[in-house]
């Protein structure tokens, strides 16, 4: 009862993770809210970015220790940490450098198409942890 | 036999259901469209929900966030839509006899009720929707949506029974 109801956290966690920095991407990419600067919009969606974070790491940090040898283990969660960390690393400098103002439109599509592919990844990640060689 | 277990079987046995039920990486491949559609259109749904509760870009009219952000939900409601039709397609009949799938579905019916009943105040009005209006409307939708993804999630909990399926299961 306890490992689904963390389930939903970590789902709720990651789609205001993930969405709160795909709205950032869709407006680079000149999807909506285009009379926004980009950079108005970052520091609306940071705090809900920073909340979904808290909430994926928490309870993914315990989702985790139901189980350390099921997950270590696993390739597709070592692909999703890799990933995690670099998309994270991105997330605080790439793309907080391409939402400033001045910066080039170019960059920022290249910037939110790179950042929504690595979120992507993540996701990717964390379902096939159930599909790939679980040692049980 | 109901007709909706006649037609899931059917279903079922279509090619593409059938395909996708069998396959070791194409179905875990449709699931991962499924949930990035979730975090990234979901996304949206979730900031016109603060917005209309006033927890974010309050310097925004209600009216100018929820109209730039229509299209971009529709075509990812529908990408999320197609995902999810193909994987229940391709467990028709497990699903059937699923009930968080049914609760998934009766609060989606319930999602598009609220879409009308606050459509003229909210959603497709002209002038900016009285504060009330928009705070209940925010909150309600941002519950809904919450229950259909904890229904979401309940659907693979929930062990098929055996003994009354027709499709084999997918060995692992």
């Amino acid at each position: 009862m306890v490992f689904p109801v963390l389930e939903c956290f970590h789902i709720l966690g990651f789609i205001l993770l993930a969405g709160s920095i795909a709205l950032i991407d869709f407006r680079l990419l000149g999807a909506l809210l285009r009379d926004q600067k980009p950079a108005d919009l970052s520091v609306d969606a940071a705090p809900w970015t920073l909340i979904g974070l808290a909430l994926v790491l928490t309870s993914g940090a315990l989702l985790f220790a139901s189980d350390p040898d099921h997950y270590y283990l696993n390739h597709a969660f070592q692909f999703k940490m890799a990933i995690l960390l670099l998309a994270l690393a991105f997330h605080y400098t790439i793309h907080g450098r391409a939402v400033r103002p001045g910066a080039s439109p170019g960059a920022g599509k290249l910037t939110a198409c790179l950042s929504l592919a690595l979120w992507a990844g993540v996701i990717g990640g964390g379902i096939f942890i159930g599909f790939v060689n679980g040692p049980e | 036999m109901t007709p909706v277990l006649r037609f899931a079987q059917w279903l079922q046995y279509t090619d593409w259901a059938a395909a996708l039920r069998y396959s070791a990486t194409v179905y875990p491949v449709v699931l991962t469209l499924h949930l990035v559609g979730i975090a990234f259109f979901g996304g949206l749904i979730v900031f016109t929900d603060l917005r209309l509760l006033g927890l974010t870009m309050r310097r925004l009219p209600i009216t100018r966030v929820i109209d730039s952000l229509r299209l971009p939900k529709q075509i990812g409601f529908l990408i999320v839509v197609a995902c999810g039709v193909s994987l229940a397609s391709a467990k028709a009949e497990e699903y059937y006899y699923n009930k968080f799938f049914w609760a998934k579905m009766s609060l989606l019916a319930l999602i598009a009720v609220h879409g009308l009943v606050f459509g003229r105040s909210v959603y497709r009005g002209r002038h900016e929707p009285a504060p009330s209006q928009a705070k209940l409307a925010g909150g309600l939708s941002l519950l809904l949506w919450t229950g259909v993804m904890i229904c979401g999630r309940g659907i693979g909990y929930i062990e098929p029974p055996l003994e009354k399926l027709h499709a084999l299961l997918r060995l692992r």
